[in-house]
């Protein structure tokens, strides 16, 4: 993204606006054919019933009394703000947020450099690894439930150990219905869901680092563990940047997992923005709340995206 | 010569890697070797779970509950039913096609987009990086119902059409995101070199650019692949058709309103899972390799 | 033409260029309906391991008679079947015919057909009153209409694990109290092994009812007066009777008489603890019992049944199960006919027989559940029983009270389980609650 925002700025302003269009389509004309395509698709499947959605947040959309929209302008914003199930929202929005990318990010990370390593079958436990990217979101959810049962596989393990004898959580303890460790449970699914694209994209990234960097460093007396934090960290802060903004905007709006977990519950346990924006439009059929819902999340999104962006321009600016 | 010099780009950096005398024990291959049997084991475990439960009778899923690992009256009947009650084959071509189509047309279409964006300057230029980005922020829930009444104008609801151009949209803006990183690190020069000699640019792109970027064209065509694969709102709410039926939709109608066939999802998760897993085992390779070249430059 | 999904205006041309004489006439016609054999889409959201079976049973034993009619059978997964329904209603791609899940909803968004006029009273008179009133909604002209046929049905009971009950000591009752049922599910509890009774106190449908029986059955009512009269009146929830109800049927789990799994039982681990013998008590209506009776036998364990335990205001109990009707695609396609004999086959004595027969279901007619594979068989008899005891208890003007029951309850009796919210709170949440989700359908609630 660095470029693009810096070679708009470097874009000197027309004089005549209609001719200078006309040249500039003219002169990058390949460009913007070869664009065209892309930009189809995007306007009519992404952004057309984006603005659409935008419009009827505006409007009472019932699915249960079609023919009538009466617009509102902004009462269901005030409605949805003034909701204490909001506050709520927000809150588990941002704990299943970070809290699932944090822990991708540090399993992708410690995956990345272990298979990284000069090691036998380094293929196959490099496409071992990756498996579970290829496993659906709903399947996933299915899968981890059943190991998080009250007499499922994580408890005999936590009992066989001796783990319940702490008193902490009892040895049939139904982790989804407890309200202080539904949304745990939730994020170590996502986290084995989720974690390896991070490694991939990691992985990737730390091959492109010259070797004669820690051949020097191992030259001057650097254990592997400082030249990972001297040498391999900052080579890669780009792409480490980069990988956990999308994983913010992935996960963020992901509600597979939590819909088919928990539903948001115990108690709103696990109940954020998207989720409640689903429960809005299908079951209540509030399209129109919803859809403000939406916005709301769109806009949480763009301010995390431009903050990313600015701290991305200031890493490559340093490098 | 251009090829063997971006070859030797991507593949002299595997061998970068630390290296440790064989002949020596050392605590950090051992280290290495305990991390990875634990990180293969929390990947596997959740697998060998279904795989097991796949084979039990539904009266052991109610009596063990996934407890332990032991079948008492191992059976393949969870299978049998899966193809014989559920047309499981045709779900399984149905996401294979669409998967495949949105693979190849969206790399296709992104890598155009993203060589535009790799090479040319004009104007629109950050605005369309940002739409890009925009769309990876857009909740679903916000566009099914208009997508849906459109797809509905244009009589696509209930055809592959539907999916296809849904998921096409869903990756693309990734795809040319992550090409675009890619032609960035083609030097230009190659092209340049090309044009010299009496190449168009588009030309230099086919013949020159295209060749030279074959593994990060198959990590984008992998990438969305598995986002096809993965996909179940869309799917559920265009298509009604039981022989339009995907993968996932499928194994959704295993978990009734008020009981689970657990054998019967148990399978229907391996069936579903297996071969792309041992897929993703054979073409991990080029997926880092294309990463390797191309999302560094994000 | 263009309103059509492009499926049907592809056999509808396909129709037209083989039988274009016949079409002339319009497709309504005997003549027609011979000549071109017309596909209508039925559509199901439930899937029961055997109902696949039951289905086709039902259609081989039509297609004899109606050999002109071909039906394909349309499966959406139960958890998406509100959300896709309602989509589908938004732009007329409904499918022809089917449950009928949330009547009141389908007729508020005008999907459905009113089915008045087609059926006789001889027909009506088949079933309980009470579940005609269930198939029955306000439609969009203010007034009450039938929109399904009922083909199964169902109440709430409480399955027992009569192995464990002989263990215990503990005998069958054909009546019991609320007090007793505390106290069976006491007796019935061994600490780290075996828990009472299994309950699913949250998540869409029957939990939330089951949670209403207990409210219910000490006195709590929606509204004071008859539910089915469709004029609106005040919501009396709030109250402390519906207290005392959530509370006692909380205190099971608070005691840990209860799974552990019962506030967010995604994965119907009820299900398997009751037939795992884990918990000797299960509360729930006759939705596997073929296959519970099947585990039990595989267990060594004996199955039997109760009824509802009484509380101070009786036992009242749900009438379960579903109509089907007819949805508006059918009229834009003209087959409202065809569909008609196609819903009331299955809805017929005959129909209703051979498709419960198939998946263990009861029938919804009086004179089906007369056979002796219903009436000769103890564990039926007892959801017989139950069901004799049905109450129409969602007032029929509310439209959309189902949806709103099935969106707020479960978070907030999830709070009061988990301790976080007290049953008086959440008896005033779900009271102000359902008045504001009423208002917001349009529905003009009076205030008391």
């Amino acid at each position: 993204m660095s470029s693009t925002v810096s070679m708009r700025t470097a874009d000197p302003r027309p004089a005549s606006a209609f001719r200078h269009v006309r040249r500039e389509l003219v002169r990058n004309r390949l460009a913007y054919l070869f664009l065209l395509p892309a930009l189809l698709v995007l306007a009519f499947v992404n952004l057309l019933p984006m603005v659409q959605g935008a419009a009827m947040s505006f409007q009472i959309y019932n699915l249960f009394r079609p023919g009538s929209r009466p617009f509102v302008g902004l009462d269901q914003y005030r409605g949805l703000v003034a909701d204490p199930l909001f506050a709520k929202a927000f809150v588990n929005t941002w704990y299943y947020t970070i809290g699932s990318v944090v822990c991708q990010f540090v399993l992708g990370l410690t995956a990345a450099v272990l298979l990284n390593q000069k090691i036998r079958f380094q293929g196959i436990f490099r496409g071992i690894a990756l498996i579970p990217w290829v496993v659906p979101g709903a399947l996933a959810a299915m899968m981890f439930g059943l190991l998080f049962t009250s007499a499922g596989l994580v408890n005999s393990i936590l009992n066989a150990i001796g783990f319940s004898r702490l008193g902490l959580i009892g040895p049939d303890h139904a982790w989804l219905s407890d309200t202080s460790t539904a949304m745990p449970t939730i994020i170590i699914t996502n986290m084995w869901k989720g974690f390896p694209f991070f490694a991939v994209m990691f992985l990737a990234a730390m091959q492109t680092i010259p070797s004669d960097l820690y051949e020097a460093a191992k030259i001057d007396g650097a254990s592997p563990v400082r030249s990972f934090f001297d040498i391999t960290l900052p080579s890669i802060r780009p792409t480490l940047l980069i990988t956990s903004l999308l994983g913010i905007l992935w996960t963020f709006n992901s509600i597979d997992l939590i819909y088919i977990l928990t539903s948001g519950g115990p108690f709103y346990a696990t109940l954020t923005l998207p989720m409640w924006a689903y429960q809005q439009a299908f079951g209540r059929g509030f399209v129109g709340v919803a859809s403000a819902l939406a916005v709301i999340i769109l806009g949480l999104m763009a301010a995390v995206a431009l903050i990313y962006l600015a701290i991305y321009q200031r890493t490559i600016r340093q490098d | 010569m251009a090829a063997i010099r971006t070859q030797s780009l991507a593949q002299a950096k595997p061998t970068v890697q630390v290296r440790a005398p064989r002949f020596r024990f050392s605590w950090q291959q051992a280290l290495t070797y305990a991390l990875l049997a634990l990180l293969v084991a929390l990947v596997l475990v959740p697998f060998l779970w279904m795989l097991v439960g796949s084979f039990r009778p539904n009266y052991e899923h109610m009596q063990r509950q996934g407890s332990s690992l032991w079948i008492e009256h191992p059976t393949f009947e969870n299978y049998q039913r899966l193809f014989a009650e559920y047309d499981f084959a045709r779900y399984f071509l149905n996401s294979t096609f669409v998967a495949l189509v949105t693979a190849t047309f969206a790399t296709s279409v992104s890598a155009f987009a993203g060589y535009s964006l790799a090479r040319f300057r004009f104007p629109g230029h950050g605005l369309v990086g940002f739409l890009i980005l925009t769309t990876q922020m857009l909740p679903t829930v916000a566009i099914i119902i208009p997508l849906f009444l459109w797809f509905k104008r244009f009589m696509l609801i209930d055809t592959y059409w539907a999916l296809l151009i849904a998921y096409n949209a869903f990756a693309i803006p990734f795809c040319t995101w992550m090409l675009r990183g890619f032609f960035s690190s083609i030097p230009p020069e190659l092209e340049e070199a090309a044009q010299v000699d009496g190449a168009s640019q588009l030309g230099a792109f086919l013949k020159i650019v295209l060749p030279l970027s074959a593994p990060g064209l198959l990590a984008t065509a992998i990438f969305s692949f598995i986002l096809a694969w993965q996909e179940f709102l869309f799917a559920v709410t265009f298509t009604s058709r039981a022989d339009l039926r995907t993968l996932t939709v499928g194994i959704a109608s295993m978990r009734g309103k008020d009981v689970i066939d657990w054998g019967l999802l148990n399978a229907g998760v391996v069936v579903t899972t297996i071969p792309l897993a041992i897929l993703f085992v054979l073409v991990q390779r080029y997926l880092v390799q294309g990463l390797t070249a191309g999302a560094i430059k994000g | 033409m263009s309103m059509l999904p492009s499926a049907n205006r592809r056999q509808i041309l396909k129709g037209a260029l083989g039988t274009a004489g016949a079409v002339a006439l319009g497709s309504r016609t005997m003549t027609a309906a011979r000549a071109q054999s017309i596909k209508l889409v039925n559509v199901e959201h439930d899937s029961r391991p055997l109902d696949n079976a039951a289905y086709q049973a039902v259609y081989e034993a039509f297609r004899e008679q109606n050999p002109d009619i071909e039906i394909e059978f349309q499966i959406i997964p139960w958890e998406q079947a509100r959300a896709k329904m309602l989509t589908l209603g938004q732009s007329n791609s409904l499918p022809d015919m089917g449950r009928m899940q949330w009547p009141s909803e389908y007729a508020a968004a005008d999907m459905v057909i009113a089915l008045d006029d087609m059926v006789d009273e001889a027909t009506l008179a088949r079933f309980d009153p009470i579940i005609i009133d269930q198939a029955s909604a306000i439609g969009l002209d203010g007034t009450k209409h039938l929109y399904g046929l009922p083909w199964f049905a169902g109440a709430a009971a409480i399955l027992v694990n009569k192995t464990h009950f002989d263990a215990a000591g503990l005998e069958l009752k054909d009546e019991w109290t609320t007090d007793e049922f505390t106290a069976y599910a006491k007796a019935l509890t061994i600490p780290g092994e075996q828990w009472g009774v299994a309950l699913d106190a949250a998540g869409v449908g029957d939990p939330v009812e089951n949670l209403l029986l207990a409210v219910y059955a000490y006195g709590g009512r929606w509204v004071a007066g008859d539910p089915v009269s469709p004029e609106p009146e005040s919501i009396t929830f709030n109250s402390p009777e519906t207290i005392a109800g959530i509370t006692w049927y909380s205190s099971l789990f608070w005691d840990g008489l209860a799974v552990p799994s019962a506030p967010t039982d995604t994965y119907k681990e009820r299900d398997a603890n009751f037939q795992s013998g884990k918990a000797a008590m299960e509360w729930q209506g006759p939705w596997s019992l073929i296959e519970i009776q099947e585990n039990f036998e595989k267990a060594g364990f004996e199955l039997a049944s109760m009824p509802l335990p009484k509380g101070p205001a009786g036992n009242p109990d749900w009438y379960g199960g579903a109509p089907t009707g007819i949805y508006r695609a059918a009229e834009q396609r003209d087959v409202v006919e065809q569909a008609f004999q196609w819903i009331s086959f299955l809805s017929s004595d005959e129909g209703q027989k051979l498709y419960c027969k198939t998946n263990g279901m009861i029938p919804a007619s009086l004179e089906a559940q007369k056979d002796p594979f219903w009436s000769e068989n103890n564990l039926y008899k007892g959801y017989l029983t139950a069901m004799s005891n049905a109450q129409v208890m969602a007032p029929i003007w509310a439209t959309g009270f189902v949806g709103i029951l099935d969106d707020i309850v479960p978070p907030l009796f999830q709070g009061v389980l988990t301790k976080q919210l007290t049953p008086e709170d959440m008896a005033a949440q779900v009271q102000d609650g359902l008045i504001a989700g009423l208002r917001q359908n349009g529905v003009e609630v009076p205030t008391s």
